[in-house]
């Protein structure tokens, strides 16, 4: 099974761990940026850093750079969020069977249990796969993270779109695909409130095995940084969306207690095992 | 050397389709080894069409009643000598290509198992249920989809009885198809699949291997997917998990839960029923009428999980009774007795 990889290089942060997860398993890996180093929402991207860091871990050169204008300002966010993943789906999908869609702050952290999952998906018929991701909202301590949960503390799976999906499959929307998927989540029974709750799960994997997904864990800056460039600008750039973040951070037990509370933002106290190649 | 395929048809009750399905059987573009019916009826008619129409195949009996498909293929596979036993529905016509489809996997040695499409004549059917055809999920629970086009031959954790085959050697070595699988859902076919599957075998779903199944009324009679339907499905999934993977095993609780988490949609349909939602023509007796509808088939699966439990002790003790046998070892207390 011949598997390639495409990155959007646009966030330095968790982007050498979330590369060196896979690195060693992929044949090719297909670098997309906007040549403007231009964000979908037409801020500044820290592009050339982001190429310096990918340059630094590409050991054996598989990384092939793909630039082009993404940064199309009469579109929505997430259509060029799609655009653009869908050009370099195309690109990674050149002599490849399965591509890896993969965020940057994403991190793979058990490539083994991963990749016997993308086998296994391959062998069901299935054209795309579903693998659990814990959302990291803050770091809040050593290894310590505020992470998205059930209402009443049980860890979830979330996911935002197949991570991986067979070459030249279409996307409808960001990374989500109208395909079959092999679906992977932390129980037997979905674990994610955002599907429904009879929906099949096709294998398991142990908490420590899932994607750790450092979705909003960032120093202040970058994070309203990357409140401007997300394809989701129009919800994270309301004032209140921030304020809650820096509140929630500072007082992180406060908001476990009051999770169940709460109509949703439902969170618990983790640990999150290392990365490989991990700079935190 | 290409393996060499007996065909077995097990049947209860159906002569007409019987015959359909011989006919079928009879144009297929490689003729198998042998075709054997294997008939549970109590009267004559499928006996009188067989011999009468079909002199080249043989023709064996069950004595054992209704409800006894699994002991029909039982006997069906010991009576046989291809290298490979396929098995056909009485009410399940095959395409000329069938066999050859259904054999070509077989060039692969690890294969025990070859299941194909079985095409119910519903639209959509062939896309629905891709990557889901065949499995056996982390919560207890099988999936069909056996009329899916998954378009290249892919692993799949079971087959289904009315289009599948299996290596005689594999079935061989874990001494057979067990019987005491009673109903309208036997699950004899699931079970001998997982057997072979944790036995280390790779059964596999060939697409191109295609049947046109009628779903003909049952032989012993009711409706399809009726209550009692219901009942065997929990009853026997139940006794299926306990006989493979014993009492210890966390899949049996998981799907003892998930059956109960499935009640849910039987309670939620009926409270739409009672609010009007889902009951069309609103005349007052027709809510609870459909609402009480709902509960019975939520009380028809339940009473099966429950009757699952006690009929699953009763299963492990036979099948040890017939281990024991096939070692030539005596009970302690029969041997006593003598």
């Amino acid at each position: 099974m011949r598997v390639s990889a495409y990155v959007l290089v646009a966030d330095p942060a968790f982007l050498r761990e979330s590369i060196l997860a896979y690195y060693d398993r992929v044949d090719r890996i297909v670098l997309s940026y906007d040549e403007t180093s231009t964000s979908w929402t037409g801020t500044p991207l820290p592009v050339a850093e982001c190429l310096g860091l990918i340059e630094s871990v590409d050991t054996e050169h598989k990384c092939v750079r793909a630039p082009g204008r993404y940064a199309r300002l009469g579109h929505h966010p997430l259509e060029n969020d799609t655009f653009q993943r869908q050009c370099a789906l195309a690109e990674a999908s050149d002599g490849a069977d399965w591509v890896l869609q993969l965020d940057t702050d994403e991190v793979v952290l058990d490539a083994a249990r991963f990749f016997r999952a993308l086998r296994r998906a391959e062998a069901t018929g299935s054209s795309g796969l579903d693998f659990p991701a814990r959302w990291l909202y803050a770091h809040v301590g050593r290894r310590c993270y505020l992470e998205a949960s059930s209402r009443f503390w049980r860890a979830r799976g979330g996911y935002p779109g197949p991570v991986a999906v067979r070459a030249g499959t279409r996307l409808v929307q960001a990374r989500q695909a109208e395909v079959p998927l092999y679906r992977v989540d932390l129980r037997p029974w979905n674990t994610d409130p955002s599907h429904h709750h009879l929906s099949s799960v096709h294998e398991t994997v142990p908490l420590d095995s899932a994607i750790a997904h450092y979705s909003w864990v960032r120093d202040d800056e970058t994070m309203r940084r990357k409140f401007g460039w997300s394809g989701h600008t129009d919800a994270y750039s309301k004032p209140e969306v921030y304020r809650r973040w820096v509140a929630r951070q500072r007082h992180p037990v406060r908001t476990v207690l009051t999770t169940p509370f709460r109509r949703d933002d439902w969170f618990r106290l983790a640990r999150v095992p290392e990365a490989r190649g991990a700079s935190l | 050397m290409k393996a060499t395929a007996s065909v077995v048809v097990v049947t209860y009750r159906r002569p007409e389709h019987l015959r359909t399905c011989l006919t079928h059987l009879a144009a297929l573009h490689t003729a198998p080894e042998q075709i054997t019916v294997v008939d549970g009826s109590p009267d004559e008619r499928t006996a009188q069409i067989v011999r009468g129409e079909f002199p080249r195949v043989a023709y064996l009996r069950n004595e054992l009643g209704p409800g006894t498909t699994a002991e029909s293929r039982q006997i069906g596979f010991a009576a046989t000598i291809g290298d490979v036993i396929a098995y056909v529905d009485d009410d399940a016509f095959v395409e000329p290509d069938w066999l050859d489809e259904l054999l070509r996997p077989y060039d692969d040695p690890d294969v025990v198992g070859v299941g194909g499409r079985t095409l119910n004549g519903l639209e959509g059917e062939e896309s629905k249920g891709v990557g889901h055809i065949g499995l056996l999920m982390p919560d207890g629970t099988l999936t069909g989809n056996f009329a899916a086009d998954s378009g290249q031959v892919i692993k799949v954790d079971h087959l289904l009885g009315a289009n599948m085959s299996f290596r005689r050697s594999a079935i061989e070595a874990v001494d057979g198809i067990r019987g005491n699988y009673p109903g309208t859902c036997m699950c004899e076919e699931s079970d001998i699949s997982l057997r072979l599957g944790r036995a280390g075998g790779r059964l596999v779903f060939a697409p191109r291997a295609v049947v046109h199944h009628l779903g003909a009324p049952y032989g012993i009679g009711g409706k399809r997917f009726d209550r009692r339907w219901l009942y065997y499905s929990r009853r026997n999934h139940v006794v299926m998990l306990v006989r493979i993977y014993g009492w210890r095993d966390p899949i049996l609780g998981r799907y003892l839960a998930t059956a109960l988490r499935s009640q849910g949609e039987y309670m939620r349909l009926a409270g739409n029923r009672l609010r009007g939602r889902d009951v069309e023509g609103a005349t007052p007796w027709r809510a609870p009428v459909g609402a009480a509808a709902a509960l019975t088939r939520s009380a028809a699966e339940l009473c099966g999980v429950l009757a699952g439990l006690p009929s699953a002790v009763k299963a492990l003790r036979t099948d040890r009774r017939a281990d024991r046998s096939r070692q030539g070892i005596q009970p302690a207390l029969t041997t006593a007795r003598t």
